[in-house]
């Protein structure tokens, strides 16, 4: 990637991206300097999609999946969340900040606070 | 795709509880072929539909295939016979046990359970203290910790017929939910018919001049007999069959059902397989059933949808690059991956109708074998190798 | 298999200061099925040093590239050309492999990426236990099949210790199991427990590490 990018999204198309279908629903779009990526689960967040981000310039990723017990794939919110905590030690390891990645689960229902986390951002 | 074009597709149900049966009769009643392996000794009903194979004795061995076409593996005698089924219904029900660590009470003459209640107003054995002018039942709910639902619906049933009976009958509760019509319908009732209902916090029991005391908020309580609930617990089969099947099962030793957004019901983690009931609910016979009726409509509704060509993304293996690690195998939560052989290469594989597309295997595998087809990411973010692989 | 966890990253760095051409060569064979230094783990620890190293003012380059077996030379034979183009290679396979890439690119400086640690298997996922050391003289028939050597924490053969207490080992009861205890409860189920009563003499170590480097041949397969 070239583009500089400020936050790359990883969502979990089943939460997280109905989050955003209903926000854009409202009339807002995503600033322009946000990427969102939709993935089919948390679960098929890979470390490298993380890396690859942070290597193509991204300042913050987030990973955005199910609440426990909410994932139909069960536990692909638990993969998720553990990938970014691999990659979090990964960077402390390497002294970059390891709140450049963050994990948050999320449902379908949380436009509202999903917009409220892109502002404060 | 059916594997049989213009027959109806077969069912395999598998479990010998009242609600086995149901789903066999709804199943067979939307014209599906039945092949129902209660598992268990069990009285085979009178008169079964004509599309309705009943195999008693049938041992499963295993579970071959995937979603459109299992394979029931049943021993027979020395062979092993092959049954065909689109889809797999389970429907075990679950088991009885009476607490008696719970209320620290043992089973005697004057401490029942609804069922021995019931059993002796039967065969008359009751008569005696039923005679007595102040023949007084009291019917202790959730002592110990919460009855289950099926249980206190049966105790309440109980203490219904023991008032019908001309006794006197407190029932005792601390959490009873009453959540639903005919439980709404079935209280009124019971209070109109003069059932004391009295809730309680704290209780004390105490045995005293032939008759049982309770000591509840409202004073001290006499009564002749006490009648405690049985509890339920998981069918003993659920963990052999779970781990045959490869199904994943809750803490709480029940079958998981997979059902967060509630449009599939009783579908468990395996695409195809489903459970009904008290397999994996706490109900009691009523709402049992109706569960029966949702997660045969629910599987109804997939097997329809296997006429539609698929859609959504699925794993795929580069098998020549496959490690045969077995990650991807055992981190598969829809058991949808193995390693088999297949044109002459020992591999990982996954069956397209048994993924679910939740990319955890490609995530994980070491040698990037794996790649969800169907799944667009922007290239930069790729997860590959910059590099080429020299094998 | 062999298994082998990554060295920290401050010891990696260490090793590849001013370092700006860089070869990572994975092994897709024991260090690929315990997740350590497969295709993917070249790629994330790649991806690792691009990072750390972004903010040095020169360009660093990394090739990154993964070979069946690393310990064998056909495999590695066509890295030649990527060797000849780096100041440094990043091996990411067990210390055999590590050797067999400075044995065989004589000029190349080869560092290990990776610890080297033990052949063992996968206990549960995510978890490899140890499981042989190589003694070379197997006694796992004498002993229900469970090593003491390797599993016993003092490698004893007339055991168990005194600090064996409701099956666990007093070195680390919350992780180790005792051998003992599972070689008792193993050869009771067996109906062998009288192989217990012979006295197990002084192992020879000879045909260990202790002997020196060791070899094998195969007189069938040379000429
Ligand atoms: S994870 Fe990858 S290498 Fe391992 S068995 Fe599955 S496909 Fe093969
Ligand atoms: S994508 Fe992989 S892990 Fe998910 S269901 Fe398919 S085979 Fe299993
Ligand atoms: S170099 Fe050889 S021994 Fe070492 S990990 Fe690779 S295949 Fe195994
Ligand atoms: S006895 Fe020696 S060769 Fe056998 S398992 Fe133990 S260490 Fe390995």
């Amino acid at each position: 990637m070239s583009m500089a990018q400020r936050l790359l999204v990883l969502a979990c198309s089943r939460s997280a991206g109905e989050a955003l279908a209903a926000l854009e629903a409202t009339g807002q779009t995503l600033p322009p300097d946000v990427t969102w990526v939709n993935l089919p689960c948390g679960g098929s967040v890979d470390v490298l999609h993380i890396l690859r981000a942070l290597e193509a310039g991204a300042e913050k990723v987030w990973v955005l999946a199910c609440y426990e017990g909410a994932c139909e794939s069960l536990e692909g919110n638990r993969w998720a969340e553990k990938r970014v905590q691999w990659v979090q030690a990964l960077l402390q390891e390497i002294g970059l900040g390891p709140e450049r990645v963050v994990f948050r689960a999320i449902s379908p229902t949380m436009a509202a606070d999903l917009k409220a986390w892109l502002e404060e951002e | 795709m059916n594997p049989m074009p213009g027959r109806p597709r077969g069912v395999i149900v598998l479990g010998a509880a009242p609600e086995a049966l149901c789903a066999v009769r709804e199943l067979a009643a939307l014209g599906y072929a039945v092949a129902w392996l209660p598992l268990e000794e069990a009285q085979a009903p009178a008169a079964l539909p004509p599309n309705v194979a009943i195999y008693p004795a049938a041992e499963l061995v295993g579970l071959g295939g995937y979603a459109g076409a299992f394979c029931a593996q049943v021993r027979r005698g020395e062979a092993i016979e092959c049954l065909p089924g689109a889809a797999v219904l389970i429907a075990l029900g679950n088991a009885r046990c009476y607490p008696q660590e719970r209320y620290g009470l043992p089973l005697g003459p004057r401490v029942l359970t609804p069922p021995q209640a019931r059993q002796r107003l039967k065969d008359r054995t009751l008569e005696a203290l039923l005679s007595h002018r102040k023949a007084h039942f009291l019917v202790m709910l959730d002592w110990g910790g919460e009855t289950s639902r099926e249980t206190a619906v049966e105790a309440l049933h109980t203490a219904r017929a023991l008032r019908q009976n001309h006794a006197e009958v407190t029932l005792f509760y601390r959490d009873l939910k009453v959540d639903s019509a005919p439980l709404e319908r079935l209280t009124r009732r019971m209070r109109e018919e003069g059932v004391v209902f009295c809730r309680y916090i704290e209780v004390e029991v105490r045995f005293e001049e032939g008759g049982v005391h309770i000591a509840a908020p409202d004073g001290l309580v006499r009564g002749d007999m006490l009648i405690l609930p049985e509890a339920v617990q998981p069918h003993p089969a659920t963990l052999p069959l779970a781990a045959l099947l490869k199904l994943r099962v809750g803490k709480d030793g029940y079958f998981q059902e997979v059902n967060v957004r509630q449009v599939r019901p009783g579908l468990t983690n395996r695409k195809g397989i489903y459970v009904a009931g008290r397999c994996h609910m706490d109900a009691d016979r009523e709402a049992a059933l109706e569960d029966v009726s949702h997660v045969v409509a629910s599987l109804d509704a997939f097997l329809h949808s296997l006429d539609e060509p698929p859609s959504g993304p699925t794993a795929e293996v580069e098998r020549d690059r496959c490690i045969r690690c077995l990650t991807c195998v055992r981190t598969c939560p829809h058991a949808a991956a193995e390693v088999v052989e297949r044109e002459g290469i020992t591999a990982a594989y996954v069956e397209k109708a048994a993924c679910w597309g939740c990319g955890i295997c490609a995530a994980h595998c070491p040698v990037q074998a794996i790649a969800l087809k169907g799944q667009a990411v922007p290239s930069w973010l790729a997860p590959t190798a910059q590099g080429v692989s020299i094998r | 298999m062999i298994v082998a966890e990554r060295k920290p990253m401050v010891e990696i760095l260490a090793s590849i200061q001013g370092v700006s051409r860089l070869l990572v060569v994975g092994c897709e064979t024991c260090v690929a099925v315990c997740l350590a230094g497969g295709a993917k783990e070249v790629a994330v620890l790649s991806a690792a040093l691009r990072l750390a190293l972004r903010e040095r003012t020169s360009a660093v380059e990394i090739l990154e590239r993964s070979v069946e077996r690393q310990c064998e030379e056909e495999f590695n034979a066509p890295l030649a050309e990527d060797i000849a183009k780096v100041e440094a290679v990043l091996s990411m396979a067990c210390g055999v492999g590590v050797q067999t890439l400075a044995e065989q690119f004589p000029d190349a400086i080869i560092y290990p990426a990776l610890n080297t640690q033990f052949m063992g298997r996968p206990e549960a996922p995510g978890i490899w236990a140890e499981r042989c050391l190589g003694c070379g003289d197997c006694v796992l028939g004498r002993f229900g099949g469970i090593c003491p050597i390797t599993r016993c924490s003092k490698s004893l053969l007339n055991g168990p210790c005194g600090g064996s207490s409701n099956g666990r080992c007093e070195v680390d009861p919350e992780h180790l199991e005792c051998a003992w205890q599972l070689i008792y409860d193993r050869l009771a189920r067996l109906g062998q427990l009288e192989r217990l009563y012979a006295i197990e003499p002084p192992k020879d170590w000879r045909s260990a590490h202790d002997g020196g480097p060791r070899r094998t041949t195969r007189e069938d397969l040379r000429l």
